[in-house]
């Protein structure tokens, strides 16, 4: 699933083990999630999306709009 | 685990990750210290030294030891990411053992092989698949 995580984060200038601490998974989870290896379940995608004060589909793209 | 939210999110992680190799290193330790027991106590029961009860009860508290330690493992101290690496790896080596065992049962019963298959040796393969494929899977191979 493609997704706006890694242009988020950087805008923050955030590192990825930063984010990982504030969503409380690993730096792999994040990395994973990043380059769409892994889909985060929908009460990560929900941490996600309230970290960055914004919506999961303003955060995440199933390519179905 | 670190759920203190004054602390930046690289402070928190290295954290998390301290208490993680911290619990693996007390729960190897545990279940050493158990292995030791259980192998000492089996020797006793041996020797007639102890009652069946012992043995029994050693074996009744590591079980109830491994089922919380696997569901606390699981639910609470890894992310989502690691529980479907490890989920995918347990299929994995449970597939393989599942052909292995098959496949050298069907040999043998062919006369190609000299044996049957024997619990260590497949359970062997079990444990190697399984590491193989968690592996492959901690290389981005999901």
């Amino acid at each position: 699933m493609d997704n706006r995580l890694k242009v988020l984060r950087a805008e923050r200038n955030w590192s990825q083990a930063e984010l990982a601490g504030q969503l409380d998974v690993s730096r792999q989870a994040v990395n994973a999630i990043e380059t769409g290896k892994h889909d985060p379940s929908l009460p990560l995608a929900f941490r996600i999306a309230r970290l960055f004060n914004m919506s999961i589909e303003e955060i995440f793209d199933d390519g179905h709009r | 685990m670190d759920t203190d939210n004054t602390l930046s999110g690289e402070k928190r992680y290295s954290a998390r990750r301290r208490a993680f190799w911290r619990y693996l290193t007390l729960t190897f330790a545990a279940f050493l210290l158990i292995g030791l027991l259980s192998g000492f106590v089996q020797s006793a029961y041996r020797d007639g030294e102890i009652g069946l009860w012992v043995p029994v009860t050693v074996g009744i508290v590591l079980l109830v030891a491994l089922t919380w330690y696997t569901w606390d493992y699981f639910t609470r101290r890894i992310d989502e990411l690691d529980l479907m690496d490890n989920l995918w790896a347990h299929l994995v080596g449970q597939y393989v053992a599942l052909v292995a065992f098959m496949g050298w049962y069907f040999l043998a019963d062919l006369g190609v092989l000299a044996t049957f298959p024997t619990a260590f040796g497949v359970i062997l393969t079990m444990i190697g698949a399984t590491l193989l494929a968690y592996a492959a899977r901690k290389l981005g191979l999901r």
